[in-house]
């Protein structure tokens, strides 16, 4: 079974997922355990894969985001005090979520390596 | 002071209130100076307020200056007096002043008042998803 | 890792708010005496300065300068509603400062524990 094997080498330490597409990839994953093929859950492998990259993206972009507010909050320049610190909440739990998603998703592969063993 | 607006232009007001203050308190300790006829009588000052150049609280736009005639008054025990007897008195009304200092100092606190609840706000927004 | 433009930024924010809190304290405590001059400290213009013009900003420096303000009566130019409300501002700031910094610092150390 190389599907799981890709999906879960292509979640790397900083990657990210919007939060219900998050959800929704883990049940995918549940989806794989049960198919015995290779070839009948690509399309549900994929989505899970391609969700993780967008989710990737979103966490690296709310991060820069958040480094530049961080920046206009260095020289004064800020206006609004509110918007740095909702960004910065929401860069950092992003990034948890995203870890907490991998985390998950490991946990599951590694219960259906012992499965198979 | 950008990033904490509120507190900025409450500090503006402050200022124009204070500087309101201060020409109150110095017409009022000037009320008993007494002049020549042949000078001018001490002028109350009166602070103009306007609003920022930049839009963002008040300035004080100018000063204006009172009378300058003053009072004449008959009073030919006064060193200063002339030869028909009279000084000029400044044209100051104390109980005008006593309002004018209770208006300022209301407003005083009321823009400190202002800053007090703004840096709740603020510490609110500093301290948000902690 | 560290030197980045924000953490950097950061930094000099937070080195050049304590010196402003110093000075103010040091403002404050002068306003009756005579021939003494209010001190101003400055590094917002600098930091901006080096950033928009791509420069690390860990070379930006906060200085002091002294106040040109005209002096009240008894000689000293500190003006202490300014003072107060610059106060306010700077701790202020400085707590913002101080949750940038360890938000920064936070992600890093959840990444590291995550793995």
């Amino acid at each position: 079974m190389t599907s799981p094997i890709s999906a879960i080498s292509g979640i790397s330490g900083i990657g990210g997922v919007d939060a219900l597409q998050g959800v929704q990839g883990l049940q995918g994953l549940d989806g794989l355990a049960a198919t015995s093929g290779t070839g009948a859950t690509s399309g549900a492998n994929s989505d899970f894969t391609s969700m993780l990259a967008k989710g990737l993206e979103s966490v690296q972009a709310s991060q820069t985001n958040a480094d530049s507010l961080a920046t206009q909050v260095a020289d004064g320049s800020l206006k609004d005090p509110a918007q740095y610190t909702m960004a910065a909440t929401e860069a950092s739990l992003g990034l948890q979520l995203t870890l907490a998603i991998r985390n998950k998703a490991v946990e599951a592969f590694q219960e259906i390596m012992r499965m198979q063993a | 002071m950008s990033t904490f607006n509120a507190i900025g232009v409450a500090s503006t007001g402050v200022t124009v209130y204070r500087k309101w203050l201060d020409a109150v308190s110095d017409n009022i300790a000037n009320i008993d100076n007494v002049s020549r006829t042949s000078e001018k009588a001490f002028q109350a000052r009166y602070v103009v307020a306007q609003e920022a150049a930049d839009g963002n609280g008040a300035q004080v736009g100018g000063v204006a200056m009172g009378n300058p005639n003053g009072i004449l008054t008959y009073d030919p025990d006064n060193p200063l007096a002339d030869g028909k007897g009279y000084i000029r008195r400044p044209d100051i009304d104390l109980g005008g002043q006593m309002a004018q200092m209770m208006m300022a100092q209301r407003a005083y606190q009321a823009n400190l008042a202002v800053v007090d609840r703004a840096k709740d706000s603020y510490t609110a927004a500093i301290n948000l998803g902690k | 890792m560290f030197d980045d433009i924000s953490s950097s930024s950061l930094r000099v924010a937070a080195a050049g708010l304590a010196a402003r809190q110093s000075a103010i304290a040091n403002n404050i405590a002068n306003i009756e005496t005579p021939g003494y001059r209010a001190r101003k400290v400055e590094f917002e213009q600098a930091l901006h300065g080096a950033i928009a013009s791509g420069e690390s900003p860990a070379g930006v420096t906060p200085e002091t300068l002294s106040s040109l303000e005209p002096t009240r009566l008894n000689g000293s130019n500190v003006n202490l509603d300014e003072e107060t409300m610059s106060h306010i501002d700077t701790t202020m700031r400085y707590q913002l400062t101080m949750r940038a910094l360890d938000s920064k610092y936070g992600m890093l150390r959840d990444a590291i524990k995550g793995a």
